[in-house]
C-alpha cells in the first residue's frame, strides 16, 4: 500500500468534514453533521490501517 | 459536572495513557498513536461521559479547525525549510557560524538556548522549533536532539514570550489580588526552568563534563535571561519583559564567545552523545543533514546519513557557499516581520482583520458541561500570523537565492537528482498534518466531554494546603501537553487553579505562577510541537524518541518547581499571599 496516498486520502476525508459539520450543526442538519464525524472515523483509521498492512508479516 | 471519583478520573486518563503507551513505549509514529488516543477519547465521552454522537461531531470538528491553525505553521515552515535548504543556506550558516568559534558547545548553546528564546519572545506557535531544529541540524546534531535540545530550550519563555500573550491572558481570565506579585513570583519560577535548560542541553551534548565547562556561560545567559525578565517584569512590563531579556541575552552572545573558554574548541569533553560527528571535521562535502524521508525506522541509528529530498550532499566546494548575510535574510526578515506587526499596533491591527472563521454551536453534555458557541470573532488571521511569516521570507530567499545563482550552483552539484519540492513537502507534511489533527480532536472531545476538567479537578482534590502548591505546575503542564499552548492551558485551568488556592486557603499567587510557569514548561513536551519539530529535521514517526528526551525533564523541572513553591509558601517568601 502506498502509505503517502493513503494518509492523503484520510486527511482529505477529515478536511472535508469540516465544513460539513460546521454547516450541518449550525443549521439544524443532523444528517451532515453524521456524515462529517463518519469521515473523521474513517480519517482516523486509515494510519491503523496502514500500520497494520505495513507489519511485516511473521511465520 | 462529570463526577471527580476514580472511575471517572480513570476513564479520563485512559487516552492519556493510550497515547503515551503507543507514543512512547511502543513507539508507534505519532499519526498512529494521535488516532488510538481520538478513538478512546470519542468512546470515553459517548460512553461514560454522556456526550451525544452530534456534540462529539462539533467537539472533533472544533479539533480540526484548531490543528488549521497549526498546519498553517509546519506547511509554510516546511516551504520555508527547502527554500532555505535547497541553496545550501544551511550548509552555509554553519560554515560561517563556524569562523566565529569552532566551539560546538557555545555554539550548541547559542542556538538551542539563547537564539531559540530569542525566538519565542517574539513569534511563538512552534516557529521557534521549526526554524532552530534545522539550524542546531546543520551544526551536527543528531535529529532526536536537534528536536529535543529547542523545546528544552524555549520552554521558559512560553509565558512572557510571544509579547505576554500567555500572561495577559491569565491576568484577563482570573482576578489577581496582586499582579505584580504573581508576574514576578512566575518569573522566579521560569528563571529556575530556565538554570535548568541551560544546564540540561549541556549534559544532553557532553554529559557532566560538559556541564562544567559550560557553568560559567550558563550563569551569565541565565542572569541576562531569567533577572532580565524579573527587572522587565518589575519596573517595566510583563508584556515586553522576555523580549527584553532575550534580546539581551542574543547580543551577550559576542562577548561570551571571546572568553577564552568559548572562543576555542572545548578540550577534555570526550562523549558527545548529542553530535553526529566530528564538528571540525563537519564540511560542506560531508552528507547533508537536511530533510529526511519522514519513513526513517523508529530503530534506526542517529548517526546515519539523513537523506534528504536529494539536496545537495557532496560538494567540496565551499566557495559554491553563500555568504553569512544572505543566509541568514530569511532568518531577519522572519524576525523583522514578526517583531513589527506586535508592537506596531496599528501595522498589526489592520493585518489581523483578515480572518478565517468556522462557526461552531456551543454544546452541552448529559452531565451538564457547557461549552460555548465559537463564532465569526474567534477567526484565524490569515495575514497577521506566523505562517504567513514564514511564507513571506522563503518568498524572499527564494527570491535572493535565485537571483544570486545559489540553486543553480545547487542543481549542478547534485546533477538534476533531487526529489520534486511538492512530493518532498506531500510525504512529510501530509503525516504531520494527520498527527497534530489526532492529537486535537482527542483534546477538544476531551475538553468538550469535561473529561480534562475531571482530570485536573481529580488532581486538585487530592492536595492539601500544603502540597497543592506542588501539584499547579504539573496541571499548567498537563493543559500544554493538551492543548499545546501556555496560553490555552492557563484559559483552561487558570479559574481552576484560583479556586482551589481559596478554597484551600493557600498563596494564589504562588499557585497561578505555578499554573502558568507549568504550561511554559508542558510546552516542550506538547505534541503539536514535537511534531513541528519532527517534521522539520526530517524524522517524522520518530516522536516518541524525542518525548523519551523530553518528557523526564519536564517531569524533573515540574517536581522542582512544585517543590519550590511549597517551600516558599511555608517560609512566606515574596509575601506567599
Amino acid at each position: 500500500m502506498d502509505a503517502t496516498k493513503a494518509y492523503t486520502a484520510a486527511f482529505v476525508l477529515i478536511a472535508v468534514a469540516l465544513p460539513l459539520i460546521s454547516y450541518g450543526s449550525m443549521n439544524g442538519a443532523e444528517l451532515l453533521s453524521s456524515v462529517g464525524l463518519g469521515l473523521i472515523i474513517v480519517g482516523g483509521v486509515i494510519p491503523l490501517v496502514v500500520r497494520y498492512l505495513d507489519a511485516p508479516v511473521t511465520a | 459536572m462529570p463526577p471527580v471519583d476514580p472511575l471517572y478520573w480513570g476513564l479520563a486518563a485512559i487516552p492519556l495513557l493510550l497515547l503515551m503507551v503507543t507514543l512512547v513505549v511502543f513507539r508507534w509514529k505519532a499519526h498512529e498513536a494521535a488516532s488510538v488516543g481520538m478513538f478512546a477519547a470519542i468512546l470515553v465521552a459517548f460512553g461514560m461521559y454522556r456526550m451525544e454522537l452530534s456534540d462529539i461531531a462539533v467537539a472533533s470538528a472544533v479539533g480540526v479547525w484548531e490543528a488549521v491553525a497549526i498546519l498553517y505553521i509546519i506547511i509554510p515552515a516546511l516551504i520555508f525549510y527547502h527554500i532555505i535548504d535547497r541553496a545550501r543556506g544551511f550548509d552555509a550558516l554553519r560554515e560561517q557560524i563556524k569562523s566565529f568559534t569552532s566551539n560546538e558547545l557555545f555554539l550548541v548553546l547559542a542556538a538551542g538556548w539563547v537564539f531559540v528564546s530569542f525566538m519565542q519572545s517574539i513569534s511563538g506557535f512552534g516557529t521557534p522549533i521549526v526554524v532552530v531544529a534545522p539550524i542546531l541540524l546543520a551544526l551536527g546534531v543528531k535529529p532526536v536532539y536537534a528536536v529535543a535540545i529547542p523545546l528544552i530550550g524555549h520552554a521558559w519563555a512560553n509565558t512572557f514570550g510571544t509579547l505576554g500573550v500567555a500572561w495577559v491572558t491569565l491576568e484577563g481570565i482570573v482576578t489577581m489580588q496582586d499582579v505584580l506579585l504573581t508576574a514576578v513570583s512566575a518569573g522566579v519560577l521560569l528563571w529556575i526552568a530556565n538554570v535548568i535548560a541551560g544546564l540540561t542541553i549541556a549534559y544532553i551534548y557532553g554529559r557532566r563534563k560538559a556541564v562544567t565547562y559550560a557553568v560559567p556561560m550558563v550563569a551569565i545567559v541565565s542572569l541576562v535571561h531569567g533577572g532580565g525578565q524579573l527587572l522587565g517584569i518589575y519596573f517595566w512590563e510583563p508584556a515586553f519583559a522576555n523580549f527584553f531579556a532575550a534580546t539581551l541575552a542574543l547580543l551577550a552572545l559576542a562577548p561570551i564567545s571571546k572568553l577564552s573558554l568559548y572562543a576555542s574548541p572545548a578540550d577534555g569533553i570526550e562523549t558527545r552523545p548529542a553530535m553526529k560527528d566530528d564538528f571540525t571535521s563537519l564540511r560542506s562535502d560531508s552528507p547533508s543533514p537536511a530533510v529526511a524521508d519522514g519513513g526513517t525506522p523508529a530503530g534506526s541509528s542517529d548517526t546515519e546519513p539523513q537523506t534528504d529530498g536529494g539536496v545537495a550532499t557532496g560538494s567540496s566546494v565551499d566557495d559554491d557557499l553563500m555568504s553569512l548575510k544572505l543566509a541568514a535574510l530569511p532568518f531577519g526578515v522572519l524576525a523583522v516581520l514578526a517583531f513589527v506587526t506586535a508592537v506596531v499596533e496599528p501595522i498589526g491591527d489592520a493585518l489581523a482583520t483578515v480572518e478565517l472563521a468556522v462557526p461552531f454551536p456551543g454544546v452541552e453534555t448529559g452531565f451538564g458541561v457547557e461549552t460555548g458557541a465559537i463564532g465569526a470573532g474567534d477567526g484565524l488571521a490569515l495575514i497577521n500570523y506566523p505562517g504567513m511569516f514564514l511564507l513571506v521570507s522563503a518568498l524572499v530567499a527564494y527570491l535572493a537565492y535565485r537571483y544570486t545563482g545559489h540553486y543553480e550552483k545547487t542543481r549542478q552539484l547534485t546533477e538534476g537528482e533531487q526529489e520534486g519540492f511538492v512530493a518532498v513537502l506531500l510525504r512529510t507534511a501530509v503525516p504531520a498534518s494527520i498527527a497534530v489533527v489526532g492529537f486535537l480532536v482527542m483534546a477538544l472531545v476531551m475538553d468538550y466531554s469535561g473529561q480534562v476538567t475531571v482530570l485536573a479537578q481529580g488532581l486538585a482534590s487530592v492536595a492539601t494546603t500544603e502540597t497543592y502548591g506542588f501539584l499547579s505546575p504539573i496541571i499548567g503542564a498537563l493543559g500544554a501537553f493538551m492543548t499545546s499552548s501556555n496560553t490555552a492551558s492557563n484559559i483552561l485551568f487558570g479559574a481552576l487553579q484560583l479556586e482551589t488556592s481559596t478554597a484551600l486557603g493557600t498563596s494564589e499567587s504562588w499557585i497561578l505562577a505555578g499554573q502558568t510557569a507549568g504550561g511554559a514548561i508542558g510546552n516542550a513536551m506538547s505534541p503539536a510541537n514535537v511534531i513541528l519539530g519532527t517534521t522539520a529535521v526530517g524524522i517524522v514517526g520518530r516522536e516518541g524518541d524525542v518525548l523519551r528526551k523530553v518528557i523526564p525533564w519536564v517531569a524533573g523541572v515540574c517536581a522542582i518547581v512544585g517543590a519550590f513553591i511549597v517551600v516558599s509558601i511555608a517560609v512566606g517568601f515574596l509575601g506567599a499571599i
